[in-house]
C-alpha cells in the first residue's frame, strides 16, 4: 500500500503485485503477517522486488480462539496449533479431517474404514470418559457444531455405516484451522470442549480485489493392505479350504474383486469486495466411488458469505449461508452384515469365482432373478459379494443447511457488542432395500425394506461485550456474554418384510409379521453466562481468567440445576522482559489450569419406560433409579514453552495432565434385586503427556525448506475406578473392582477391554491359552489333539498408542514445491479377527505355509496345520492370545509435487498450479496384517483396533489443478 | 461519561438477553423422553412380564427356551457357536445366566412398579403376582433355591428361599392371585388390559384357571399332596379344554422357533422326539415336524450335544418344527392337567381312574394339534419308540419298550413312564418344562449327547445334569446369601440334585 494514501493491493499467491497511481516520493509499505514491515520510497522504478525479513515478533500471529475471538498467540496461556488452508487442500480428501493427520501434536486421528467420506475418530490428549463420547468438538467460526456421525458403534453385526457432519465442510472454504488440544481454551465453549476443539475458520470475501479460483482434484484409490491368502490348497466341504493341493494353474486372487476408486473434487469460488462490503461465494462437487463395487459417496456444497459495514463503520453485519447435499451408497466398513468381503475372503479355494460373478440367475419357479450363491451363509451371514453390493442397497440422502449471522456494534474503538446466531439443520433419509432371495437373516422371502427419516437441528445464539483497551504498559481484554445452545434430534423408522417382491416402499411392508417401527428423539439445551478477562503488562506478561456457568437441561430432576467452571492462565514473553542472546528471537513460557464440567446424559435423572421395538412392549428401566447425580468434571493443567531461535527454528512444547472425576459409570447388580445395574458417579481417569512441535524454515536463494515435526505422547491411567461408591439403598460401600467393556469381536474368543484401577481405558485382556500340562508342556490328548483352556483374564497390553510422530516437509524451488508427510505410531495393540477366521477356514497364506511344512512342532511331535489353527482360532475369530499384533507403524502419509506457473506467462491475469498428489503411499513398517490406523468404529469408545473383515486400507494417487484469476 | 453510559447500556442489553435466555422452565420437558410412555398404568408393564412366561423375543427365546430347553429333548442346537453349550455340559458363565437374569430383571422391575401403583391391592397386582410366580417357577425349576419371598424394591442383598419354600410360596401366590382374578371376572368381567395380554386378551377367568393349573404343576413337581388337592378343588377351576389353553400369540415378531430353524438354521428337531413319535406312528408328527429334506427319510431329528466343530449346514436336512410365523407358543395345555390328575391318582393323592385321565390327555392333545386317529392310537399295544439312526450315521439304541395303550398289567412305575411319555409328547415344544419332568421322573429315555467330553465339561451325561449353576453375578454381588443357599443345597454344580429329583413311584 501507499503510505498515507489510498489504494492498497494484495499480492497474488506468488507475491507479484502491481500498484498504480504512484507519485514520486510516495512510500510503498509492504507488510505481511509474520514479517517485518518494510517501507520503500518510490522514485519511479518500474519494478520493486521486496525481500521481507521474518519478524522477530512473528508470534504476533493472530489465532482464532474461543467464540471466534481473535487473539495474538503470544498472549495465550495454552497450546494452540494452526493448520493453514494450503495444508488442508494439498491432498484433498472427501473428509477434510483426514488431511490433518501428522500435522498437529496431541491428536490421534483414525480414518473410518468405509472409504471416501467416512467418519473419523479424533481423540485429543487421550480418552477421558468411560461412558460418554471422547470425540473432539468441532467449532465453525466460533460456534459449536453438532457432529452427527454414522461412524458405527462396532460389533460384528453392525448397521450400515456412513459419514459425519464434519465431513460436509468444503475444504476450499476453510481459511485456517486452530486445534485446541487442551480444555483450557475450551472453558468458553462449554462442556463439549473438554475433549479438545477443532476450530474451523471459513473464508470471507477479501477487500479490493476480485478473485475467482477454480480447482480440481482427482485421485484414484486402490486396495492396499490386505491379509495374505492362499490359493494352492482346495476346498474340503462347506466354506473350508483344508483339502488337497490344487493344480498349479489354479489361481484365486481376492484383490481382483476391488476396483480402482475415484475421488473427484471440483470447486469454484469467487471472492470480491470493497472497503464496505465483501462477498465470498463457492460451490463444490465431490464425487467418489469406493474400491468396493457399487459404493459411492457424493457431496455438493454451496456457500455464500457477505460482510458489510454501515453507520460510519459502527456496525458490521456478517451473514453466511451454506447448503449441502450429501448421498452415500453401499458403504462398507466391517463386520458380517452387508459386507461382501466375508464371502470374498472365505471363498472355497479350487472353485471358480467368476462363476458367482453372475450373482443372480433366472429362477423359473419364482419367475424372477434370484441370488446365486451355492455356499450358504457359513455362520457369517455370507452372501454372494456382488449380491451384497447390487441387491442389498443401503442409501443415505442428506440435506443440510446452515445459516449464520453476526452483528457487531463498535461503540468506541475499544468497546464493542457482538450478537451472533447460527442455525444448522439436517434431514436424513436412510433406506435399505433387500431384494427377494437375500439371506433370511435380513428379510423375508419377498425381500425387505428399511426406511428411516431423521433430522437434527441446532441453534446457537450469543451476545458478548468485548473490551480491548490499553493504558500505558497495561492492557485489558475482556469478553463477557451469555449464550444459548439448543440441539434436537428426531427419527422415525419402519422396517419389515415385503409383501410384493422387490417393491421397496413402506406401503408394501408386511405389517403382520416381523414388522418394526420406532420413533424417537431428544432435545437438549444449555444456557450459559461466561466471562474472560485478560490483563497484559508491558506486552510481555498476560494473565487470563475465565469462568462459565452452564444451565443444562440434562440436569433437570436432579439436585443441581447448573454448574460453574473456571480457568486461569499466565503467559510471559521472556524475550520481551530480559535480553536474550542474539540468536534467540522469541521465548514464551505459559501455564494454565482449567476445569470443565459436563452434564450427565439426558434422561438418566428422569427415566421413562423402555420400548422394545421387537416385542413392541414397554418395560421399566433396568437401571436402579438414582437422582443424586452430579456433573462430570475434568481438571487439567498444562505448562509449555514456545521459542523461536537461530532464525528459522521454532519449538513448542507442552506438558499436560488432566484428571476426569465423577464419571457416571454403572455398577452391576445381582438379578435378584430386579435390576441389572445401578448408577455410580466416581472414578478418576488421568491423562498426562507431552505435545511437541519443532519447526524449521529457511530459504537459500530460490530454494526454501519448511519442515514441521510433531510428537505426541500420552499416558492414560485409571487412578481410581470406583472409590466411595455407596449403595443407593443401604448406604453401605460397594466394591467395583472392574468394569468389563466391549469384546473386540466374538464373545468369549476375542480379547476384551476391562477397566481396572491402575490400568488404562484401553487395556485388553485375553483368557484362553493352549492348555499345558503340569510340566509346562503343551497338553496333547490321546488323539494327538491340543486344546484351549480358559483362564482368569490376563492383560496383554493396551490399544492406545504410546506415541505418535508426524514429519511434514515442503521443499520449494521457484515454482516447484515438493511436500512429504511421514507419520509414525509407536505402541499399542490391535486384534485381527479376520486373520484368525482365515486361518480357521484354511484360506490364509499362513495356513498354507504350515501345510507346506507338514505342520507345527509340538513338544516332540508334529501337529497338523488344521488341528492347530482350528484350536487357536474359531470360526468367529482367533483367540486373543494368538491374534494380537503390535500396532507400531511408519508410513509415507502424503506426497505432493506442485508446480505453479509464472503469472507472467498468462499476462499476469491467471495463476495456475498443477500437482501430483498421493496419500497413504507406502507403509514403511507394519507388523499387523491390516492397517492399524483404520478405525472399525468411530463412535464406540472401546471397539477399537479391531479388524473383523474390515475393508483393506487404500492407497490414493492423483493430481490437482488450481486456477486463479 | 459517554463511554461509561455506553458500557452501562450495552451491559443492560446483555443482561436483558441473558435474562430472557435464562429461562429454564422448559428443561423438565426437554429432559423427558417425549417418545416413551411413563408407567401410569400397570397395563403398560404387565405385558413385558407375561413375555417371560414363554419368550417370543427371538434372542430371549433362543437363550432360554431353545438352548436350556433343548435338554428337554424337543430340539437340538445345530449351531455350535463357540463350542460351549448346555447340551455338552460346558456352557459358559455368560450363557448360564440367561434363564435367571432375563426373568428376574423383566419381572421384578415391572412388578415393583405395579406394586407401587396399586399399593399391592386389586386385580392388577394379582395379575402381576400370578405372572411373577409362573415365571419364577421356570427359574427355580432350572436352578433350585432362588430369592423369592424376600425380594423387594431396593433390597440389594436378597436371601434365598429353600427349594421347598420357593414352590410353597409360588403355589400360594398362584392360588391367591387366581382367586382375585376369578372374583374380578365374576363381578366385573374382562381385564381392561385387552389385547395387550398376548395370552388371553384380558380374560381373567382363564387366567385364574391357568394359575390353578400351574399350581397343580408345581405341587406335582414338588410332591406336595395337600397343595395339589387344594389347587384342584379351587373354585376357579383348572384348564380342561383346549379353548382354555394358555397360548402366547407371537404377533408381529413371529414364532421364534420358526425363525431360529428356518431363517437362521440354528435349531433342528431333536432325535429323541422323532424316535418316539416315529415308533408310535404318531399322527401328530405331521403337525409337529417338517419332512426331512434328505431323500429316504421322513421325520428325522438330530441328536443333541453335537461336537464343537460340527458345521450347522450338516444339520440343514433334518426336520424342523412345522411352525408358521403365526404359530402360538404354549404355556400350558389342557392335556397336561389330565396327565397331572392321572399321576395324582397313581400316587394316591386323589381318587379316580388314572387310565381315563391318561386317555383324555392323549385325546385333548390330538384335538389341540388337529390330528385324527386318537382312538386307534390309544389302542396301540405294540408300538415302541424307535432306536435312532440317521444319515450322519449317528445312532442310539433305546432300551425302553414303553407302549401307548394303558397297560393294565403294569405296575405304577410302568404307568408313570406311560403318563410322562405322553405328557412329554403333548407338551411339545415346552423344553424347560420337559427337562424338569425328565429330571424328576427319569422319563422319557433321551438320546445321550454326542460329544460328552468337550473342553471344560464337568459332567459327561445328561442323566447327571441336574440343574444350572447360579449366575456368577449372584456369587459376586449377593455373596453371603448365595453362600448360605449353596451350603443348604449341597454345592453349586450342575450335578447337585434338586429336592424333587429322582421321585419315582
Amino acid at each position: 500500500m501507499i503510505k498515507d494514501g489510498q489504494g492498497g493491493v494484495t499480492t497474488g499467491l506468488d507475491g507479484e503485485y502491481t500498484l498504480s497511481g504512484l507519485k514520486s516520493g510516495d512510500i510503498i509499505v509492504v507488510s505481511i503477517l509474520g514479517y517485518e514491515t518494510q517501507e520503500i520510497p518510490y522514485v519511479g522504478q518500474a519494478t520493486q522486488n521486496v525481500q521481507l525479513k521474518v519478524s522477530s515478533e512473528f508470534l504476533d500471529e493472530v489465532v482464532v480462539t474461543a467464540l471466534g475471538i481473535k487473539r495474538e498467540e503470544k498472549t495465550l496461556s495454552y497450546n494452540v496449533q494452526s493448520v493453514k488452508s494450503e495444508e488442508l487442500t494439498a491432498v484433498k480428501d472427501a473428509n477434510f479431517v483426514n488431511s490433518l493427520v501428522g500435522k498437529v501434536a496431541g491428536v490421534t486421528i483414525n480414518a473410518g474404514a468405509s472409504g471416501p467420506g467416512s467418519a473419523t475418530k479424533v481423540i485429543m490428549r487421550g480418552m477421558k470418559s468411560i461412558e460418554k463420547s471422547n470425540s473432539v468438538l468441532y467449532v465453525i467460526d466460533g460456534i459449536p457444531m453438532y457432529n452427527k456421525s454414522f461412524g458405527g458403534s462396532g460389533g460384528t453385526m453392525e448397521s450400515p455405516v456412513g459419514s459425519e457432519a464434519a465431513a460436509d465442510i468444503n475444504p476450499e472454504d476453510i481459511e485456517s484451522i486452530s486445534m485446541l488440544t487442551g480444555p483450557s481454551a475450551a472453558a468458553l465453549y462449554g462442556s463439549d470442549a473438554a475433549n479438545g476443539v477443532i476450530v474451523i475458520n471459513t473464508k470471507r470475501g477479501a477487500e479490493g480485489k476480485t478473485t475467482v479460483t477454480v480447482s480440481n482434484s482427482t485421485t484414484f484409490s486402490t486396495a492396499y493392505m490386505m491379509p495374505e491368502m492362499q490359493s494352492r490348497y482346495g476346498k474340503s466341504g462347506g466354506m473350508y479350504s483344508w483339502g488337497s493341493p490344487l493344480s498349479a494353474d489354479y489361481s484365486y486372487d481376492p484383490r481382483k474383486f476391488f476396483q480402482t476408486g475415484t475421488n473427484v473434487i471440483n470447486s469454484v469460488s469467487l471472492s470480491t469486495g470493497n472497503e464496505k462490503n465483501q462477498t465470498y461465494i463457492s460451490a463444490s462437487t465431490t464425487n467418489t466411488t469406493g474400491i468396493v463395487p457399487e459404493s459411492s459417496y457424493d457431496r455438493y456444497n454451496f456457500t455464500a458469505r457477505n460482510t458489510t459495514k454501515f453507520c460510519n463503520d459502527k456496525l458490521i453485519l456478517d451473514f453466511g449461508a451454506s447448503f449441502i447435499i450429501q448421498k452415500d451408497h453401499n458403504l462398507v466398513s466391517q463386520g458380517t452384515y452387508y459386507n461382501p468381503i466375508t464371502g470374498l475372503y472365505l471363498f472355497p479355494r479350487g472353485d471358480n469365482f467368476s462363476e458367482v460373478q453372475n450373482y443372480e440367475r433366472w429362477n423359473p419357479v419364482r419367475g424372477m432373478m434370484t441370488q446365486y450363491w451355492p455356499y450358504g451363509d457359513g455362520g457369517h451371514n455370507i452372501q454372494n459379494p456382488y449380491w451384497v453390493q447390487n441387491r442389498n442397497n443401503r442409501d443415505m440422502n442428506k440435506r443440510r443447511y446452515m445459516l449464520n449471522a453476526s452483528l457487531q456494534w463498535n461503540i468506541t474503538d475499544w468497546l464493542n457488542v457482538t450478537g451472533r446466531a447460527r442455525l444448522d439443520e439436517s434431514t436424513y433419509k436412510q433406506t435399505r432395500e433387500y431384494y427377494a432371495s437375500t439371506l433370511t437373516t435380513f428379510c423375508g422371502t419377498n425381500g425387505g425394506y428399511y426406511l428411516e427419516n431423521s433430522s437434527d437441528r441446532s441453534f446457537y445464539g450469543d451476545v458478548m461485550l468485548n473490551i480491548d483497551k490499553t493504558w500505558g504498559d497495561w492492557s485489558l481484554m475482556a469478553n463477557i456474554g451469555g449464550s444459548i445452545n439448543d440441539q434436537r434430534y428426531y427419527s422415525a423408522m419402519v422396517t419389515g418384510d415385503l409383501l410384493e417382491p422387490n417393491f421397496f416402499v413402506a406401503n408394501n411392508l408386511d405389517m403382520a409379521n416381523k414388522f418394526k417401527r420406532d420413533e424417537n428423539g431428544w432435545h437438549d439445551q444449555t444456557q450459559s453466562v461466561f466471562a474472560s478477562v485478560e490483563v497484559g503488562w508491558n506486552n510481555a506478561v498476560y494473565l487470563t481468567l475465565t469462568g462459565r456457568n452452564d444451565w443444562a437441561s440434562q440436569l433437570a430432576f436432579s439436585s443441581q440445576s447448573s454448574f460453574f467452571y473456571p480457568s486461569v492462565g499466565l503467559s510471559a514473553v521472556i524475550s520481551n522482559l530480559v535480553d536474550l542472546p542474539e540468536w534467540f528471537d522469541f521465548l514464551k513460557v505459559r501455564g494454565s489450569y482449567s476445569e470443565v464440567a459436563s452434564p450427565f446424559s439426558r434422561w438418566i435423572s428422569n427415566p421413562s419406560l423402555t420400548y422394545n421395538e421387537q416385542t413392541n412392549l414397554w418395560t421399566q428401566n433396568n437401571t436402579y433409579p438414582y437422582r443424586d447425580l452430579k456433573p462430570e468434571n475434568t481438571r487439567s493443567w498444562e505448562i509449555g514453552v514456545n521459542m523461536r531461535f537461530l532464525k528459522g527454528l521454532s519449538l513448542d512444547v507442552t506438558y499436560y495432565r488432566s484428571n476426569t472425576f465423577n464419571q457416571t459409570v454403572y455398577g452391576d447388580l445381582a438379578a435378584s434385586t430386579g435390576y441389572d445395574r445401578f448408577i455410580a458417579q466416581t472414578g478418576n481417569v488421568q491423562n498426562q503427556g507431552v505435545e511437541l512441535a519443532l519447526g524449521y524454515n529457511n530459504t537459500w536463494g530460490d530454494f526454501s525448506w519448511n519442515s514441521g515435526f510433531t510428537f505426541t505422547y500420552n499416558d492414560n491411567k485409571i487412578v481410581e475406578l470406583a472409590n466411595d461408591v455407596i449403595n443407593p439403598v443401604t448406604g453401605e460401600p460397594v466394591m467395583i473392582n472392574e468394569i468389563q467393556k466391549d469384546w473386540l469381536g466374538a464373545e468369549n474368543t476375542a480379547p476384551r477391554v476391562i477397566l481396572r484401577k491402575g490400568g488404562s481405558l484401553t487395556d485388553v485382556y485375553v483368557h484362553h491359552f493352549i492348555k499345558r500340562d503340569l510340566n509346562g508342556y503343551v497338553d496333547v490328548d490321546a488323539n494327538g489333539r491340543i486344546s484351549m483352556e480358559e483362564t482368569e483374564p490376563v492383560k496383554v497390553g493396551q490399544l492406545a498408542p504410546k506415541a505418535n510422530f508426524g514429519w511434514s516437509n515442503t521443499f520449494s524451488y521457484k515454482g516447484i514445491s515438493l511436500g512429504v508427510v511421514l507419520t509414525a505410531r509407536v505402541g499399542g495393540l490391535v486384534y485381527s479377527a479376520t486373520q484368525g477366521i482365515l486361518d480357521f477356514y484354511g484360506v490364509s497364506e499362513a495356513s498354507a505355509a504350515m501345510r507346506d511344512n507338514g505342520g507345527i512342532p509340538v513338544n516332540f511331535g508334529v501337529l497338523d496345520a488344521q488341528s492347530y489353527y482350528q484350536t487357536i482360532s474359531t470360526g468367529n475369530g482367533g483367540h486373543g492370545a494368538y491374534y494380537m499384533y503390535d500396532a507400531t507403524n511408519i508410513r509415507l502419509q502424503e506426497l505432493t509435487l506442485n508446480y505453479t506457473f509464472p503469472r507472467k506467462w498468462f499476462n499476469d491475469k491467471v495463476g495456475l498450479t498443477v500437482g501430483f498428489v498421493a496419500r497413504n503411499l507406502a507403509m514403511i513398517y507394519c507388523k499387523a496384517p491390516f492397517d492399524p490406523e483404520l478405525a472399525a468404529s468411530t463412535s464406540s469408545n472401546f471397539y477399537q483396533g479391531v479388524d473383523y473383515f474390515m475393508l483393506p486400507s487404500t492407497r490414493n494417487l492423483g493430481f490437482n489443478v488450481k486456477l486463479q484469476f | 461519561m459517554k463511554a461509561i453510559f455506553k458500557i452501562f447500556s450495552s451491559a443492560a442489553i446483555i443482561g436483558g438477553v441473558v435474562a430472557v435466555a435464562g429461562c429454564t422452565k422448559n428443561f423438565e420437558d426437554y429432559n423427558t423422553d417425549q417418545y416413551a410412555l411413563r408407567a401410569e398404568s400397570p397395563s403398560l408393564v404387565i405385558p413385558s412380564m407375561i413375555e417371560t412366561m414363554m419368550y417370543v423375543q427371538q434372542n430371549s427365546s433362543q437363550m432360554a427356551d431353545q438352548m436350556v430347553g433343548s435338554l428337554g429333548g424337543y430340539f437340538t442346537n445345530v449351531n455350535r457357536w463357540q463350542g460351549a453349550n448346555f447340551d455338552t455340559f460346558n456352557v459358559s458363565d455368560g450363557w448360564n445366566t440367561s434363564v435367571y437374569d432375563q426373568a428376574f430383571q423383566a419381572i421384578y422391575s415391572n412388578y415393583f412398579k405395579v406394586e407401587d401403583l396399586t399399593d399391592g391391592e386389586g386385580h392388577w397386582f394379582a395379575f402381576a403376582k400370578l405372572v411373577k410366580a409362573a415365571s419364577m417357577m421356570r427359574v427355580t425349576d432350572c436352578y433350585g433355591p432362588i430369592p423369592y419371598s424376600q425380594v423387594q424394591d431396593g433390597e440389594m442383598y436378597v436371601p434365598y428361599d429353600s427349594g421347598e419354600d420357593v414352590y410353597r410360596n409360588i403355589i400360594d401366590d398362584l392360588l391367591s392371585a387366581a382367586d382375585v382374578l376369578y372374583q374380578y371376572s365374576a363381578q366385573v368381567g374382562a381385564s381392561p388390559i385387552g389385547t395387550s395380554d398376548a395370552i388371553y386378551s384380558g380374560n381373567y377367568a382363564y387366567w385364574a384357571k391357568l394359575g390353578v393349573s400351574l399350581a397343580m404343576r408345581a405341587a406335582m413337581r414338588a410332591g406336595f399332596e395337600d397343595d395339589f388337592v387344594r389347587a384342584m378343588e379351587s373354585e376357579c377351576g383348572y384348564i380342561t379344554s383346549n379353548s382354555e389353553n394358555a397360548m402366547v400369540d407371537p404377533k408381529t415378531q413371529g414364532n421364534p422357533y420358526q425363525l431360529a430353524a428356518s431363517s437362521w438354521g440354528d435349531i433342528r428337531i431333536n432325535a429323541s422326539i422323532t424316535d418316539y413319535m416315529n415308533g408310535y406312528n404318531d399322527p401328530r408328527c405331521a403337525a409337529y415336524f417338517t419332512l426331512s429334506s434328505q431323500a429316504g427319510y421322513t421325520y428325522v431329528g438330530i441328536r443333541m450335544g453335537q461336537a464343537s466343530n460340527f458345521n450347522k449346514t450338516s444339520g440343514t436336512p433334518f426336520s424342523q418344527p412345522n411352525f408358521l410365523a403365526s404359530t402360538k407358543l404354549p404355556v400350558f395345555v389342557a392335556a397336561e392337567t389330565q396327565f397331572l390328575l392321572a399321576e395324582a391318582v397313581l400316587r394316591g393323592w386323589i381318587s379316580g381312574d388314572a387310565k381315563e385321565y391318561y386317555e383324555n390327555g392323549i385325546r385333548l392333545s390330538f384335538e389341540q394339534w388337529g390330528a385324527a386317529g386318537a382312538d386307534a392310537y390309544i389302542a396301540d399295544e405294540t408300538s415302541i419308540p424307535d432306536d435312532h439312526n440317521d444319515f450322519l450315521s449317528q445312532t442310539y439304541v433305546r432300551n425302553t419298550e414303553v407302549k401307548i395303550n394303558w397297560d393294565t398289567e403294569s405296575d405304577n412305575a410302568g404307568h408313570l413312564e406311560q403318563i410322562i411319555t405322553q405328557k412329554w409328547i403333548a407338551n411339545f415344544p415346552m423344553g424347560i418344562e420337559a427337562w424338569a419332568e425328565y429330571r424328576r421322573t427319569g422319563y422319557p429315555e433321551l438320546c445321550e449327547s454326542v460329544a460328552t467330553n468337550e473342553s471344560n465339561a464337568t459332567i459327561h451325561s445328561i442323566r447327571d445334569y441336574h440343574r444350572l449353576r447360579y449366575p456368577y453375578t449372584e456369587a459376586d454381588l449377593n455373596e453371603s446369601n448365595y453362600n448360605a443357599a449353596v451350603a443348604a443345597l449341597g454345592g453349586d454344580h450342575e450335578s447337585t440334585p434338586l429336592f424333587w429329583q429322582g421321585k419315582g413311584i
